[in-house]
Order: structure tokens, then sequence, then C-alpha cells
């Protein structure tokens, strides 16, 4: 299968001279379009660097990123505006759905800046929020706003699926439904999947792991046979 | 400690801080400076009034004397009185002006003021001139000017330059709006100066009032002296022509000065309510812990009302260290072309120091309400951030409007009615705004259509030229069957309160004078009845059918006639009468004026004619008062704008603030810069759309308010055409959209990874 995402010795430093900080160091990789990977990595490892350059909010210092046959790295503000529009579906660790907008509404945000955006009940329906499509977040639990926030970001009918700790801020219980819906969306629709945590529990449910420690890939593994979510012991 | 943080909190939020700021600044500095300018005026009025001993009642009629001087001092009450000659001579001067001289044996009750050259001395040779009359003829002290009256003429040496307290309001009469000093001018005369024969026939008594009268004592001297044979009417301070005139202009400025700043202290307590609503909504967590650390809740609340006590104090003070000053320069700058006082300089009262007072308490409240408001809960709760504010379908929802809105209407629709104050705070604003714009623009559109009015529909004659009496049209026009006869006059009119002098018009024809009445149809000067002018009908309080009985100056018979029809002017009010129905009276005509279709007409050497006064003279004399009035207007517009930036940009930063996460969230699902902009512009024009509109009868209804407390003998009907309207409604969304423009550079800075971060 072809590679959908490619980093080539991609380098992302902050500041000059002695002050110079490394996030990433020469990184590089592919990940093919259907694959499901986890990123994990400890705090400082680089992982939100790696997350905003995936999801075009920041561009790498040097080094190459293509997306499908574009170099996003040679991006302008405006291109990395329409990339995130077009191609990104992002799924945030505390959801940040518009608190005054309903759950049907929040999903149908795709539709003001993407043209391809699928029909929102049946997205809502996709992540099993049919019946709630007229409540307001703040009327929603933790687990079904994130299912909406997945549900924002499908709608787009987007090529990568990017997850910023999509579990983080819900218990193991609702984490595990949330991360199985993640997992059927690739395996039943064949969506890529990244997601960047730094839960070592979740290395077990993706296809593949790509291990973060100071800015540097240390192991990157494929693995044959992933677990489905809702059978991991938490 | 605390001290240290609240002022970094200030820094932190300076847009908002600074607005609140601006707002106590203004409305104290427009509180306390149209207040100190009215009270200025007031406070040296009175004072001018009681320094130069004033009179209390004003007896006019004809041929006084001695006895008729003791017979008033002997009056029950009357604590002094002096005799007066007025009358009106020409002085041999350029253009021949007309000087009306004060004539007096002695220096009792209204006093001239010295303001150059020696003091006045009743019994002295000399003449007292008026300062306008002086300045305009070039005369100074020692000078000598030559006087003319009925064929005696008189050479007299300028002993001093004067300012006179019943002329601090000073025209000729009613179809002068400003004193052109050229042409008229007073002056005050010992007795002892003019030699008559036979003794001085006095016009006027002067009765100062015992100060233990009361109200029935003054009514019932009054009525003792109006019944007086000789007497034709009596006025009191508050119906003299001159102190009356001034007294209703102090009224107008304190009716505007109280009216006007309320936008600013109403706006000032919104945003102060918003702002630390917001700040105290951040600082949840801190204030649980400061309750943690054994804070009590008042140390708190008292930390936190303190930020509006400074902000309302600081802001206070300057505006009322400026206001006074500031605003009085430029309104006196105005008032002087009218009015003629020793002293123009404001004052600023307790009250006005207590606006300052005020103002921190709005402040300091709005930050108490918003402070208690949140910390209602107990400290385990407010440690923890607050749950958001849930969002509701309103019944803005359940109509079938609504799905039909766009998305980004629905949104901000949702977000105006989540944070209400906040909105509440914008449309107040807005609504000032546009009342403010409507207001300056209306009080110009008011003016200039009762200049047109006046000059274009009602006056259908080109040129005025008043005439002895017993002049013959003959000998005045090459055509005298063209020219058009006016008797002006004034008679007395009896109401319950005493007595009121007003002026009466009598025409040949009313042909080149058009009148119109209640409802704006022409009407013409019927055979029978008289015409009562909108406001002195308003005054006497009489309507169609009424009947109305008056005295003509120096006659003591009564007339009573029926009223045929309210007329309206800008200017003229009183009566007016064709000549037809004043000779059914049994009285006849006596032209003091001539109205002609054609300049032309008439005989420029003629003996018997005063002045000529061409309609454009008068047109200009009117546009000088509009000139005046611009200024006001600009003052209007720029406190208009002022508010408008302040609230716009404060409601733009409040919301862009409250909204940071959410625009992040957007910028990161990938929505383009100008979409966000369009996003907030949105809001920004609904709240000035909803503002404007209600702006616009308010600012109508203030104008309305102005016109008609202008005084008892204008009557300008308010009006603004729907093209000022248009002006003022594009001016206020220029001001939103300006201010929209610097707003969204902040887009700008939008960071997308703080929306990936947890809520603080």
């Amino acid at each position: 299968m072809s590679s959908l995402i490619s980093f080539e010795h991609v380098t992302r430093e902050y500041g000059s001279g002695d002050s110079k900080i490394f996030a990433l160091r020469d990184i590089s990789f592919n990940i093919r379009k259907g694959e499901f990977v986890v990123v994990l990595g400890p705090s400082g490892a680089g992982k939100s660097t790696l997350l905003n350059i995936l999801g075009g909010m920041d561009q790498a210092s040097s080094g190459d990123v293509s997306f499908g046959d574009e170099v996003v790295s040679d991006y302008s503000d405006a291109q990395l505006t329409a990339y995130r529009a077009k191609r990104i579906g992002f799924v945030f660790q505390f959801y940040n759905l518009i608190p005054n907008l309903t759950a049907y509404e929040n999903v149908s945000l795709t539709r003001e800046i993407n043209d391809t955006s699928l029909d929102p009940d049946e997205t809502l329906a996709d992540v099993g929020l049919k019946g709630r499509k007229d409540h307001f977040p703040a009327q929603l639990s933790g687990g079904e706003q994130q299912r909406v926030a997945i549900a924002r970001a499908l709608n787009k009918n987007p090529e990568l699926l990017l997850c910023d700790e999509p579990t983080g801020a819900l218990d193991s219980e609702t984490g595990a439904h949330i991360l199985s819906l993640l997992q059927r969306l690739s395996s039943e629709q064949g969506r890529t999947v990244i997601i960047v945590t730094h839960n070592s529990k979740l290395i077990q449910l993706a296809g593949r792991v790509i291990y973060l420690r100071d800015g540097q890939i240390e192991k990157d593994e494929i693995q044959d046979y992933p677990i489905d979510a809702k059978e991991v012991r938490w | 400690m605390l001290r240290k943080k609240m002022i970094r909190d200030m820094r932190a939020a300076k847009v908002q801080f600074i607005s609140i700021f601006i707002l106590a600044f203004l409305g104290v500095f427009v509180f306390s400076g149209m207040r100190a300018q009215w009270e200025g005026m007031r406070v040296h009025a009175d004072s001018y009034y009681e320094d130069t001993h004033t009179a209390d009642l004003f007896v006019m009629g004809a041929g006084f004397g001695d006895e008729d001087l003791e017979a008033v001092k002997g009056l029950k009450n009357v604590s002094n009185a002096q005799l007066r000659l007025e009358i009106d001579v020409i002085a041999d001067l350029e253009r021949e002006p007309t000087l009306r001289i004060l004539i007096s044996d002695r220096n009792d009750l209204s006093q001239p003021m010295v303001i150059e050259g020696e003091p006045y001395d009743p019994e002295g040779k000399g003449i007292w001139v008026d300062r306008a009359f002086a300045e305009g003829h070039h005369l100074n002290v020692g000078d000598s000017i030559g006087l003319s009256m009925e064929g005696v003429s008189l050479r007299l040496e300028i002993k001093g330059i004067i300012l006179h307290p019943e002329f601090v309001y000073n025209v000729k009469d009613s179809t002068q709006l400003v004193t052109d000093p050229g042409l008229f001018g007073y002056a005050c005369l010992p007795s002892t100066a003019v030699p008559i024969p036979g003794g001085i026939p006095y016009s006027h008594i002067l009765v100062d009032v015992d100060d233990e009268a009361d109200a029935t004592d003054w009514k019932n001297l009054e009525k003792v002296l109006g019944d007086y044979s000789k007497v034709f009417h009596v006025m009191t301070r508050d119906t003299h022509p001159s102190i009356a005139v001034f007294e209703s202009e102090i009224d107008q400025n304190r009716e505007m000065g109280n009216l006007f700043p309320i936008v600013f202290f109403f706006v000032a307590a919104l945003s102060m309510m918003t702002t630390m609503t917001r700040l105290v909504l951040a600082q949840r967590t801190l204030i649980g812990t400061m309750m943690g650390l054994g804070f009590s809740r008042r140390q708190i609340i008292v930390h936190y009302v303190s930020y509006g006590l400074w902000i309302g104090c600081v802001g206070g003070i300057l505006g009322l260290l400026t206001g006074p000053t500031f605003i009085s320069a430029l309104l006196y700058a105005f008032q002087k072309v009218f009015y003629a006082m020793p002293v123009w300089s404001p004052y600023v009262s307790p009250v006005s120091v207590l606006s300052v007072v005020a103002v921190a308490i709005i402040c300091a409240g709005a930050g108490y309400f918003a402070c208690i408001r949140e910390l209602r809960d107990l400290p385990a709760e407010v440690l923890r951030p607050k749950s958001p504010k849930v969002s509701k379908h309103t019944f803005i929802e359940k109509t079938r409007l609504w799905h039909r809105l766009s998305f980004v209407m629905k949104w901000n629709i949702r977000d105006i009615l989540r944070s209400k104050v906040r909105s509440l705070m914008a449309i107040t604003g807005v609504a000032g705004c546009t009342l403010m714009l409507v207001w300056g623009i209306g009080l110009y559109d008011s003016m200039n259509e009762s200049k047109s009015w006046y000059f274009e529909d009602l006056q259908r004659f080109s040129a005025k030229v008043y005439v002895e009496r017993e002049a013959l049209p003959e000998a005045l026009f090459l055509r005298p069957g063209e020219a058009e006869a006016v008797d002006e006059r004034m008679v007395s009119v009896r109401e319950v309160d005493g007595q009121q002098m007003l002026a009466m018009r009598i025409f040949s024809t009313g042909e080149l004078e058009r009148f119109e009445d209640e409802k704006g149809r022409v009407i013409t000067l019927p055979d029978e009845g008289l015409f009562v002018a909108y406001k002195t009908a308003e005054l006497l309080d009489l309507e169609v059918g009424d009947e109305v009985s008056f005295r003509l100056l120096g006659e003591e018979k009564e007339y009573t006639i029926k009223v045929s029809a309210i007329n309206r002017s800008p200017f003229d009010q009183g009566f007016t009468m064709s000549e037809a129905a004043f000779v059914k009276l049994g009285v006849s005509m006596n032209p003091t004026a001539y109205l002609l279709a054609d300049r032309q007409n008439v005989r420029e050497d003629a003996d018997g004619i005063i002045e000529i006064k061409d309609k454009q003279m008068l047109e200009k004399s009117f546009e000088r008062m509009l000139e005046g009035m611009n200024m006001i207007i600009v003052v209007l517009f720029l406190a208009a704008v002022l508010l408008g930036v302040v609230v716009l940009y404060n409601l733009g930063s409040l919301s862009y603030a409250e909204r940071i996460r959410e625009l992040a969230t957007l910028r990161v699902l990938g929505y383009p810069l100008p979409h966000i902009r369009r996003l907030l512009r949105r809001q920004t024009i609904i709240l000035t759309a909803i503002g404007s509109v209600i702006g616009v009868p308010l600012g109508i209804f203030f104008i309305r308010l102005i016109t008609e407390t202008v005084s008892d003998n204008i009557d300008f009907p308010s009006y603004v055409s729907p093209l000022s309207v248009a002006l003022c409604l594009a001016g206020t969304f220029a001001v939103a959209l300006v201010v929209d423009v610097f707003l969204s550079f902040k887009t700008k800075k939008i960071d997308m990874v703080s929306a990936l971060k947890a809520v603080e």
C-alpha cells in the first residue's frame, strides 16, 4: 500500500545559539493508508511537536513532511489552514466542543470549511449518538462529548484521524469505548488513525507503535495481532 | 500584597480596565463639566443681581412722578422703590444706532456695573454706555456722544463703560436674535444730565420687595400695583425679558447636563460588571486558595471591590479636574454671543464632587455584584473550575425564522444570549453613540428646518422697513399700495399668576406673511378674532374658541377677543390680528413697519424711515447663531465616536477573550482567519444594529426635549431628516467597522496549541 504520510529527516528546534532546544531530531518514518498507529512517549519526548507538525499547526525546521503527493513542509499559512480543513480530522484530549452549539451543530461545523463533508446525522449515528443530537455539550457526559468530537473530526471525511490523548480525560471504561470506536473506524472504514499518547496501555491496540524518546524514534514496531480495545483489561 | 495583585490583574486586562477608566472619566468629565457650566451661570447671575440690587418688581406705565413713587413706597412689603425712564434715542454715530437710555435720579436699584471709568453718579452730568455698544463703535471713556430724541439734541461725555443686570440678554425687538452692537445698545443717564422742563415723565417704577414677603404678599403686591391707574404692566424677575431668557438658558443647560452623562455612567457600570465577572471567574481557583489560606470572604470581596473603587476614583477625579474648565470654555464661547455677563466662569459645586463618589460607587458596586455572584459557593467548590454556562434552546429557536438563519448567526445569537451583561453593555453603548449622533445632527436639522420654514415659507417679503409712527406710506414708498403695513405693539395679559407682556402684530392685509396652523395648513387672518402663537397659547393655556383679554401699552382699557386659531412660527410668538379685526375693537392701526415684496419700492432718503432690514440680513443673524451651535454638535459627535469606540472595542476584546479557546479550536479544525473574523464581526454587527435602532428614537426624544424647553419666545419643531437618520446609522456602523479592523489584528495571534491544553 502506498505511503500516506512521510517524514524525512525532520528536525524541529526552538530558540537559537546556545539556548537551542531540539524537540525533534532527524526523524524519518512512513505511514501507510489505513494504518492504526500509536505514537508513545513520556512527556518531553517530542510527542506534542510531532502532533503539531502532523496536524499542520507547526512546521519543521528542516527535513520534508509529505502528505500523499504533496510536500506539506513547504506550505504557506493559508495552505496549512486548507490542509487542516480538508485532510485532518483532529480529536482533542479535552474534546473542545463549542459550548453553545448542539452536538449536531458542532458536527456540522465542518460543512462550513469542507465541501466533502458528510451528513452529520449519519456521522452521529456512526458514533452512536443518534438520539442526542440536539443536546448541548454541557448536557452530555465526557464520553459522549468525545464521541461528538470524533464525529466532528470524521464528518470532514478526512484522510487522517489525528487523536491527542483521546482518552486522557475519561475514565477507563469510557476510554475503552472510545478506543474501540476508533479501532472500528479503522477496520471497517479503512481510515488512517494516529493516536499520540503517553499511556503505554494503548500500544496493545495498535497495528503499529512508534516509540519516541528525547526527540528521536527509539523503536518503530509493527504488531500483527492488535487486541480489540474491549478485551483489554485496564 | 493584594494591591500588587490588583495592579498586575489590571495590566493583564488592560483594554477592559482602560475602557472602564475612560467611561468613568467621560461620565464625570461631561457631568461635572456641564454642571459647572450652568451652575457657574446661575451663581454669577445670582451674585450679579444681588450685587447690583436688581429690582424685584418692574412696574411699567406712563408719566410716573414723585407722588407715584411715594405711593408705591408706602405699600405693604415694599422696602424701596426707584423711578426710571426707559426711552429709545438715536445716537449720532455711524449707521445711526438706537440707544435705549435709562434715566434715573437715584442709584438704589438695578444699578449699572461699571467696568471702566468713573463710578456711576446719579447726580452727575455724563453718560455711562454699555460695553458691547462702546466696543462696536470704538467709544472710550472721555469721548462724547450726541443723542437726539423727539427733536431734542444732546451731547454728553462718556464717563464710564457699564453692564446692566437687566440687559444680560439684550435685543431691540423680537425680530432680532442676536444684538448687533453697531445698531443697538443701552446707556445709563443721571436725570441731572437731561434738562427736561416740567420734570421727567418716568416710565418705570423699580420695586424692591421685603425679604420677609411670602408668595401671597407678592401676589397681593402685584395685584395692587397692577390695578394702579397709571400702570400698564407689572413684571417680576420671572417674566422680565432679559432675566427670564437667561434663566431659561440655564434651565436648558441643566436639562442637557443631567441627561447627557447618564449613558456614560450606565455603560461604565455594565463594563465594570462584565470585566469583573470575567476576572473573578478566571481567578476562581485563586480565590479558593485565598480562602484556604485564611482570607475571609469579606477581605476577598473588599479586594475585588477595590478595583472599581480605584478606577472610578482616578477616572472621576481626572474628569472633575478637566471637565469644568474644558466644557465651560467651549459652551461659554457660544453663549457670550448672546448674553452679556460680567463674569463667565465655571462653578464646581459639591454635587459635581459627588459625581466622582457616584462613579466610584457605581464601579465598585458593579464589581461587588459580579464578585458575590461568583462567590456564593463554598471554598471547596470555588477551588474547582466552574462548570461552563449551559446554553439553552431559547424561545427564538422555536420560531420558524431560526432554521433559516446561517450557522454563524445561530452561534452568535446564542453567544449574545449567554453573555447578557456584555451584550447589554454593547447595546447601551451603541445606542448612546447613535443617540448622540442623532441628537447632534437633529439639532442642526431642526435649526435649518426652522430657518427655511421662517424665512422661506412664512416670510414672503424681501425687506422690512421700520418707520416712525404717523409717517405716511405715500412719502415712504414709490408704490405705497404694494407696501403691507404692520403695527407691532406690546400688550399686557392678565393671567392667574400675574401678568404677561406679549408682542402683538397687526397686519393691514397679511399678504406678505404666511400663517400656518398647528397642522401646518395655511390659514389667513380673519376679519374677527385673533391668532395666538403656539408657545403663547401654551403659556396662557389658551385654545381655539377661548376668549382672551389684553391691554395696549399706555392704555387702561381692557379688550376682549376670541382666539380664532393657534398659529405656529419659530420666532414670532404672541398675538396676530388683521387690521379689520383690530378696528372692530374700536382701535385704529398705527403702522410701525412696512413689508415690501420689492426692495426697490422704498424711497431711501425719505424722512420717517428708521431702518430698512433686508430679509437676508435677518437670515444672517440667524446663521450666526447656528455657527455657535456647530461647536456643540462637534462635541456631541466626538463624544458619540469616543463612546462607540470604547464600548465596541471593549465588547470585541471581551468576546475575543471569552471565546479564545473556541477560536483556537476552530483554527485547528481548519477555519481560515477571514472566516473567524467574520464570525466575530457578525456579533458586533448584530449588537450594533440593535443598539443603533434603539438609539434613533431616543435621539429624537432628546432633540424634542431640548427644542421644547428652549424658551417661551421660540418654537423650534424638532426635525430630523431621513437622510440624517441614515447618516447616523451609517456613522455608527462605520465606528463599528473601524473598531473591527483593529480587533481583527488580534485574530492573527490565536495560538492553536493553546486549544490542546486543559481548561484553566
